[in-house]
């Protein structure tokens, strides 16, 4: 079909217009994005105005209220204590009475600041893994002379082992010192105090039991709301300000946990709280996420190390379930030996361990790393081929700028570590080929090395060689390698470190078997021993 | 033994003269200063064995103070307690992080003053 010349050029007229209007649109439409994003930044700039202010007014509202109140409490006691001089009779009781409320002021102001805060979303939990069992251990010995005072029976009964939990163990504090005080409060002499730690299936479960007054059925659900004091008992020291269970429901519904009560009025009450068990998953990303805002804050490195077992579901089948999970314990257990110091930790997931090094370089994380990987070697000696374990190292800020990238990182890095027993094969094919290896030791004297007394390479890899050696070597000792392979020309210069030596004792002269890591391998020379062990 | 002399750096007049007292009864010998600024000179003039410095002052707050004390070679290894009206559900890790050795909330008790000053002289 042919179109005549006039056709085509109005079809062309037709496009181009076409093509004019879209561009048009276009490009009302970015000017009506940059408008709107404008608008977002402006927006955004005042809510950051308003959070500023909101901070501002909360600490110089929590200061001008508690310095008056810090001078007056000093003063009281100064005076309680008769420093300025003898005080009468009425004169000690009238000091004591307000040093009693200055003190009940001090609660109630720090209880307002506290939900103040809570409310406008100024307190963000500082996470981190917790034991549930020791905090409330140490909770109530903090009671303890109270509990005796007044006689009262407490029994603790903890669900034990009960796993860390990723909780604010500040906050947690809080709500356990807020339940059993109140526990305290609202229970007569010789009564009982049960408190309770279970481990649920997504939870953990704790419960604050009394033999108090109880609540009445109609007051229950107002217990958690603010100022609402329900059985206000006559007395001194009975009186509250009616915060502290709105507060506690605060600090454990940010922890995504429930609280609720059971109650009999006459009989006693019930609190139970549940805090969720997170999958390990996510507690590892947040945790190390937490670590490296940290880390950011202070303009400091940290590293970590990803110990993973690979093909987990094949070393499932030959080892079993339990076995697993004891191996994933031990290498927890190694991982912590090999600490440099005590703000190193370990975090554990179904099949890996994460090693955190606070302010750890590159270099210092290479150093742990090859430690690691020495002991987990001795300790896998009998699992060969049942097992493979990858070791993999990252480093913040240099390599990743948050948890999740820095885990992946690691992971992207991990090598499985030399086993040497699986590349037993090279071993005789080398004898047949015939390698000459000289090894050098760098010594003290300038530019002399002395070699290496050893019998037999034993195994060789990729990364590395066995040898028996007739001494026990350094770990960490460098040494200078020089192969020659038999299509080579140049022997092949290798740096290696001494990575562990152990005596074997089953040769008399050469007692030690000696691993040897091969260091910073160019390119060439590892395809070299590729080649080699191929063929 | 001499007595221990005490810095307190606080723009808060009447505080700090019950502190003093305090101090004074406990058998400390106190020097105070009601800012920043002279609370450094005083540091550097009375070399103290330990400074209590409150954070928010006019002019030049803790903070800032607590960085100048630490960069003063004679004076940055005399121990520092803040003087905070922060509370317990508060981040009171900022005080921590600081530099300080430790930090007291206000009010306190004078039992808990006295035990953190002698804590952080020993």
């Amino acid at each position: 079909m042919s179109t005549k010349p006039k056709e085509l050029q109005e079809k062309i007229a037709a496009l181009k217009k076409e093509l004019a209007d879209r561009e048009w649109a276009s490009r009302k439409t970015e000017e009506g994005i940059k408008i709107l994003y404008e608008d977002l930044e402006k927006k955004n700039e005042e809510l950051k105005e308003l959070d500023r202010l909101k901070s501002d007014f909360i600490a110089i509202v929590s200061h001008e209220l508690r310095t008056p109140l810090a001078t007056m409490k000093v003063f009281a006691s100064i005076i309680s204590d008769e420093i300025p001089g003898e005080l009468t009779k009425d004169q000690r009781e009238y000091v004591d009475i307000i040093k009693g409320n200055i003190d009940r002021l001090v609660r109630l102001i720090n209880n307002l600041l506290d939900i103040s805060k809570i409310e406008s979303g100024k307190v963000l939990p500082r996470k981190t893994l917790v034991n549930m069992v020791n905090l409330a251990n140490g909770i109530i010995s903090a009671f303890k002379p109270e509990i005796d005072a007044k006689h009262i029976e407490l029994k603790a009964l903890f669900n034990t082992p009960l796993p860390d939990i990723y909780v604010d163990p500040d906050k947690m504090a809080q709500v356990f010192t807020n339940l059993i005080g109140n526990a305290l409060k609202f229970t007569k002499e010789y009564g009982k105090i049960i408190i309770e730690i279970a481990n649920k299936k997504k939870m953990i479960e704790c419960s604050i039991a009394d033999t108090g007054i109880g609540v009445a059925p109609e007051n229950l659900d107002k217990l958690f709301i603010r100022f609402q004091q329900i059985n206000r008992a006559a007395g001194p020291g009975a009186r509250g300000t009616g915060l502290g269970l709105a507060i506690t429901k605060e600090l454990v519904e940010m922890h995504n946990g429930k609280i609720r009560v059971e109650s009999k009025l006459g009989k006693g009450s019930k609190f139970i709280f549940t805090l969720p068990k997170l999958s390990s998953k996510i507690v590892i990303k947040e945790y190390v996420d937490n670590v490296i805002k940290e880390a950011m804050g202070k303009g400091a490195r940290l590293s970590i190390i990803v110990i993973s077992i690979s093909d987990f579901r094949r070393s499932l089948k030959i080892l079993g379930r339990k076995r697993m999970r004891g191996i994933l314990t031990d290498l927890e257990e190694i991982a912590q030996k090999t600490f440099r110091r005590a703000t190193d930790t370990t975090v554990r997931h179904r099949t890996e361990v994460v090693v955190i090094l606070p302010e750890a370089k590159k270099e210092d994380a290479f150093a742990v790393k090859n430690r690691l990987e020495e002991a987990i070697k001795e300790y896998m000696e009998d699992l060969t081929g049942k097992i493979r374990i990858n070791l993999g190292a990252a480093t913040f800020p240099d390599e990743a700028d948050n948890g999740e990238v820095l885990i992946n990182k690691a992971k992207t890095q991990l090598e499985a570590i030399y086993v040497g027993l699986e590349r037993r094969k090279s071993k005789t094919r080398r004898k047949r080929i015939g390698i000459g290896i000289k090894i050098g030791i760098p010594g003290a004297r300038k530019n002399r090395s002395s070699k290496l007394d050893y019998a037999a390479i034993r195994d060789s890899g990729e990364k590395g060689l066995g040898l028996y050696t007739k001494d026990k070597l350094k770990p960490g000792t460098k040494l200078s390698i020089s192969m020659r392979l038999p299509f080579q020309k140049e022997p092949l210069k290798i740096k290696g470190v001494i990575i562990w030596s152990k005596k074997i004792g089953k040769n008399k002269k050469f007692p030690y078997r000696t691993g040897i890591r091969f260091v910073e391998l160019s390119s060439e020379v590892k395809k070299a021993i590729f080649e080699l062990i191929k063929s | 033994m001499s007595k221990k002399r005490i810095l307190v750096i606080d723009d808060e007049t009447e505080l700090v003269k019950a502190i003093e007292i305090r101090l004074k009864h406990a058998g400390y010998e106190v020097v105070t200063a009601c800012d920043g600024l002279s609370g450094l000179e005083k540091a550097k003039s009375e070399r103290p064995d330990l400074i209590l410095l409150d954070i928010l002052m006019p002019r030049m707050d803790g903070y800032q103070t607590l960085v100048e004390l630490k960069a003063l070679d004679k004076v940055k290894s005399i121990p520092v307690i803040m003087l905070t009206a922060e509370s317990m559900i508060d981040d009171v890790s900022k005080a921590a992080d600081s530099g300080a050795d430790d930090y007291i909330v206000k009010p306190f008790s004078h039992a808990t003053l006295l035990e953190k000053i002698h804590k952080a002289l020993k």
